[in-house]
């Protein structure tokens, strides 16, 4: 029974947030193409846990999820940079034609947001895309209640600054 | 201090990634990663007590044992190797590797066929039976565990091409080494007929989160202007067919499962 009722929560949960969570990370990485990769790879560590027959309570496996999605964004964006550093001065193949990816690259607010140190942007996105409170965010970024009131104050101040800039 | 309200802020991110309209995959198809990460992990685990008896080993070995044991791990096949013998055959992976009985199974689809294939002594191979011959690939699912006939048995849906313009679909499993089609509820008195159409248009059975269902319209005033119901079918295992007690099915038609 706990399989079954794991596989359904499961199923609930990738049919409801899959989209949202794909959205999330297009505001955490820079690579919008990678997005789906880590959304789909937490999906997977998810089920591979056996978490889904031990909690109880969605919120808690979304949790785990939006968690899962920040480490692996961390660790895409990690590989990223020392891709980038290491790379041969060429010219960088042009990106297939995506209208999504493009509209979403050249929203002056994700120009801002990327233009962010890390932690500014996650607690940006986390508190104010995702929608979540200040200790929620504290949990799924591993820092204090504190510490995130702080990013998101000079997220904002920054953004604000960024997009008046741009406009 | 600049002035930024929150929820301007939350309309300029709301807005800036509507666009992304992502098309999640089949949640099968994450389900078999995660098969394989649990294996590995397991695996990498018994790795580890492996290294672990070996230095209690060494230690014996300092001071002289009386005897000494192994376990042998025997590896899974990896869905690597799967995707790999299917795209080394033209086809594309759908399902597996599971646990068939004592074999490792999988599937690959090509544009004409699904193809199951056994992993055995290291090595992938096709085990020979019957597919069915219109199984065009993007349109085969592995049944998950919304609709599992027999459990640790291999079974799909699929569409098959009828009529004019009609698509049919139906359900094939794994019945002890030979495909059968799954009877839906009413077709139980046509054998070898299967019937997952069940409405007016728009009817093949496809996996919704993990559920077996087809689509009905009430085509009132016409199929154009008409409503679509989701009907959802379930395995009963005990007289061995789907049903549903959907009251939006208005017509069962029965259709012929093309195995060759």
């Amino acid at each position: 029974m706990a399989d079954v009722a794991g596989a359904d929560s499961l199923a609930a949960l990738y049919v409801v947030h899959y989209r949202s969570l794909v959205r999330l990370a297009a505001l955490l990485l820079d690579e919008p193409a990678a997005c789906e990769d880590v959304v789909q790879e937490a999906y997977v560590r998810l089920a591979a846990s056996r978490r889904m027959e031990r909690m109880r309570d969605p919120e808690a496996s979304l949790a785990y999820l939006r968690t899962t999605v920040l480490n692996l964004a961390r660790s895409a964006m990690r590989r990223r940079l020392t891709a980038t550093k290491y790379a041969p001065l060429v010219h960088p193949p042009d990106r297939v034609a995506d209208a999504a990816i493009g509209a979403v690259e050249r929203a002056d607010v994700v120009v801002a947001l990327r233009a962010l140190p890390r932690r500014l942007r996650e607690a940006v996105a986390l508190r104010y895309y995702a929608d979540l409170t200040e200790a929620q965010t504290a949990d799924v970024m591993g820092v204090s209640v504190g510490a995130v009131k702080s990013y998101t104050s000079r997220g904002l101040e920054r953004l604000a600054t960024e997009l008046k800039v741009t406009s | 201090m600049t002035e930024f309200d929150e929820k301007e802020i939350r309309d300029h991110l709301e807005r800036a990634v509507a666009p992304i309209d992502p098309i999640a995959p089949p949640l099968d198809v994450l389900r078999a990663r995660a098969v394989k990460l649990r294996r590995f992990r397991i695996s990498a685990g018994g790795g580890l007590l492996a290294a672990a008896a070996a230095a209690v080993t060494v230690a014996v070995v300092v001071v002289p044992a009386s005897g000494s044991s192994s376990v042998h791990i025997a590896a899974a096949p990896s869905l690597g190797s799967l995707t790999s013998y299917a795209s080394s055959h033209g086809g594309k992976h759908v399902a597996g590797p599971e646990l068939d009985g004592s074999h490792y199974v999988g599937a690959y689809a090509t544009k004409q066929a699904i193809v199951v294939v056994r992993y055995a002594s290291g090595h992938w191979h096709a085990d020979g039976k019957p597919i069915t011959k219109y199984g065009a690939g993007k349109y085969v699912q592995r049944l998950g565990d919304g609709g599992t006939i027999v459990p640790g048995h291999a079974s799909f849906t699929m569409r098959y091409i009828g009529g004019d313009v009609s698509y049919f679909g139906g359900v094939i499993y794994d019945a002890n080494g030979t495909w059968k089609p799954a009877h839906f509820g009413k077709c139980a008195d046509h054998p070898n007929l299967s019937c997952a159409y069940a409405g007016n248009e728009q009817p093949y059975g496809h996996i919704v989160a993990g559920s077996f269902v087809s689509t009905s319209n009430s085509c009132k005033p016409s199929c154009a202007a008409g409503t679509d119901y989701l009907i959802t079918w379930r395995w009963n295992a005990a007289t061995k067919q789907f049903a549903t007690d959907d009251a939006h099915i208005v017509k069962y038609k029965v259709y012929k499962v093309p195995t060759s």
